[in-house]
């Protein structure tokens, strides 16, 4: 029976390789091929003249490392305010039952849906007057609030599944509840914030149209605004820049994934739930 | 520090961050609603009352965008969820290099939605992309999946499924990562088959991070614009969402005052819609 099941799971784990790495394959190949390989028909599954010309070509063709410290000011600092509101009001959410908990968790998430395209205008005028218009800073602020909602829910959900008991043992024994947050329930929802914080980072970091609509000049635009520089110009689409820019755009985001994999794993904590 | 305070300084900063960069700007949809606006000329600027309401409300391709997004929410969601949930159950076995096997098969998550939604277009792109080719090899017709219809809303819920069940399954291998392993233990022991395990033990200990899972999606499906805009370049051609559907008509025509009114009824149907659908697991979500 156990054998039975190892085959079906091996069997999932190559049908979905084979559907998530092929798009990213093809698309890493397109970024070796030359401008005429990528119409070849049939198309080529290796580059036959492979190519580095437009890696280099991408890099130097505009402030690549200035664009890379925009996107991380305007997502990092975005997810960080997003995990620093959203935290607190994930823990009092799942812990204490108050009158109008629905009422404020439904708010929250109310925003969510909020299409940018209906909100981008207001935003642009106000951001005019603040000074924050075509600069990173702007962005974090926004990349905050649209994602403070991912933030605060489904955080909440993976503390409702801690027992609160844990806690409060903790807390019969002298220390506070905000020690208690941070001694007990914390390393035990790590798996989830590490989650949360990666999501919320991916989601700021790719983001377009408010970048694209909010930043004009290149000391504010973000690496997805780069990206969309090679799309229906007057070469059209430029498929090998397009690629090359994109893999150099999601770069440091797959280095810091590999590097906290380790988090991202079962907890050492077991047996301290019940 | 005693309870009712403790949520005050929790939930207050939150929320007022929230209505100050989102809310404020959204109020400015109700006041120019009521105005003809265009930022081409606004020297004809005069104020309409309800008339923007009813040119959206009788402008047949506001309805036609309506059931559109309905549409792709009722085909991507389900795909989504169990594309995920199956990712999530083989990524959260255990064994030596797993963890960087996560890290690849979460990829498509981390990939700024312009360029997947640029990817996929190369693939599908008719004598040159790679889909047609194999179609072609395989069946010998070819399909023009740039051109609207039906291939088009294929191609559409494919990139969509593509970026998005990872995000599910991410939300809920972090679930799974998080389950304590002794009631399966127990069950293993008593001879539970895996099937038994899987529906008695494991799927109602995730129900409630499957339904946010589902809700966050439902919430970014109802604003789906990016892969629309990448195979129907400006979405005219029958599969406009609700949210092209302002971009186009209130944003880029620069028509201010429609593109808030449609921004408004957007927002109140939506607000109807999901507050009927969180009511309806008010008991596990609040």
């Amino acid at each position: 029976m156990d054998k039975k099941w190892k085959i079906m799971a091996v069997i999932s784990f190559l049908l979905l390789g084979i559907w998530t790495f092929f798009p990213l394959y093809y698309a890493l190949i397109t970024a070796f091929k030359s401008r005429l390989e990528i119409t070849y028909w049939p198309p080529t599954f290796l580059p036959k003249e492979f190519t580095i010309d437009y890696w280099i070509i991408v890099w130097f063709d505009r402030p690549t490392l200035v664009y890379y410290r925009n996107t991380i000011i305007a997502s990092g600092l975005g997810t960080l305010i997003a995990l620093v509101l959203g935290i607190p009001t994930a823990y009092t959410c799942a812990r204490f039952n108050f009158r109008n908990r629905a009422d404020v968790l439904f708010t929250i998430l109310t925003f969510r849906f909020l299409p940018p395209a209906a909100v981008i205008i207001p935003l642009y005028m106000f951001m005019k007057q603040t000074m924050l218009l075509d600069t990173p800073w702007g962005l974090a602020f926004i990349y905050a609030a649209i994602n403070i909602p991912i933030a605060v829910w489904v955080l909440r959900s993976y503390i409702l599944e801690i027992p609160p008991e844990l806690e409060e043992s903790f807390m019969i024994d002298g220390y506070s509840r905000f020690k208690a947050f941070i001694k007990i329930t914390l390393p035990l929802i790590k798996p989830g914030l590490i989650a949360v914080a990666l999501l919320i980072l991916a989601l700021s970091w790719g983001e377009f149209l408010f970048a694209a609509v909010l930043t004009t000049s290149p000391l504010a635009k973000t690496l997805p605004v780069g990206i969309s520089e090679y799309m229906g110009g007057e070469w059209g689409y430029e498929w090998n820049k397009i690629m090359a820019t994109t893999f150099y755009a999601i770069l440091p985001l797959i280095v810091i994934f590999f590097l906290i994999r380790k988090h991202l794993a079962r907890g050492l904590t077991f047996g301290i739930v019940r | 520090m005693k309870p009712r305070n403790l949520i005050l300084l929790t939930t207050l900063p939150t929320l007022f961050y929230l209505f100050f960069w989102l809310f404020y700007p959204f109020i400015y949809d109700i006041y120019y609603s009521a105005f003809y606006f265009t930022l081409t000329r606004p020297e004809l600027t005069r104020f309409v009352g309800v008339e923007n309401y009813i040119d959206v409300l009788t402008d047949p391709n506001f309805w036609l965008a309506a059931r559109n997004t309905a549409l792709f929410i009722v085909i991507c969601l389900p795909l989504e969820f169990f594309l995920g949930l199956l990712l999530a159950l083989v990524l959260s076995s255990d064994f030596k290099g797993i963890g960087i096997l996560r890290t690849l098969y979460i990829l498509p998550v981390l990939l700024p939605p312009v360029s997947v939604a640029i990817i996929w277009r190369l693939m599908f792109f008719p004598k040159m992309g790679a889909i047609n080719y194999l179609i072609e090899a395989l069946f010998g017709a070819e399909i023009n999946w740039l051109a609207g219809g039906m291939p088009s809303f294929i191609a559409v819920v494919l990139i969509d499924v593509w970026q998005w069940a990872p995000f599910v399954a991410l939300i809920l291998l972090a679930g799974l990562l998080g389950m304590p392993p002794e009631p399966i233990e127990a069950a293993k022991i008593d001879g539970a088959s895996p099937s038994q395990i899987f529906f008695n033990i494991t799927l109602p200990y995730l129900r409630p991070i499957i339904l946010v899972a589902l809700m966050l999606r439902f919430l970014d499906l109802i604003k789906l614009f990016d892969p629309i805009y990448a195979i129907v370049t400006g979405g005219g051609s029958g599969l406009e969402t609700l949210s092209i559907f302002i971009y186009r008509r209130g944003f880029k025509v620069l028509n201010i005052g429609f593109g808030a009114t449609v921004s408004v009824i957007f927002w109140i149907t939506a607000f109807i819609i999901a507050n009927l659908v969180v009511r309806r697991f008010k008991e596990y979500l609040t």
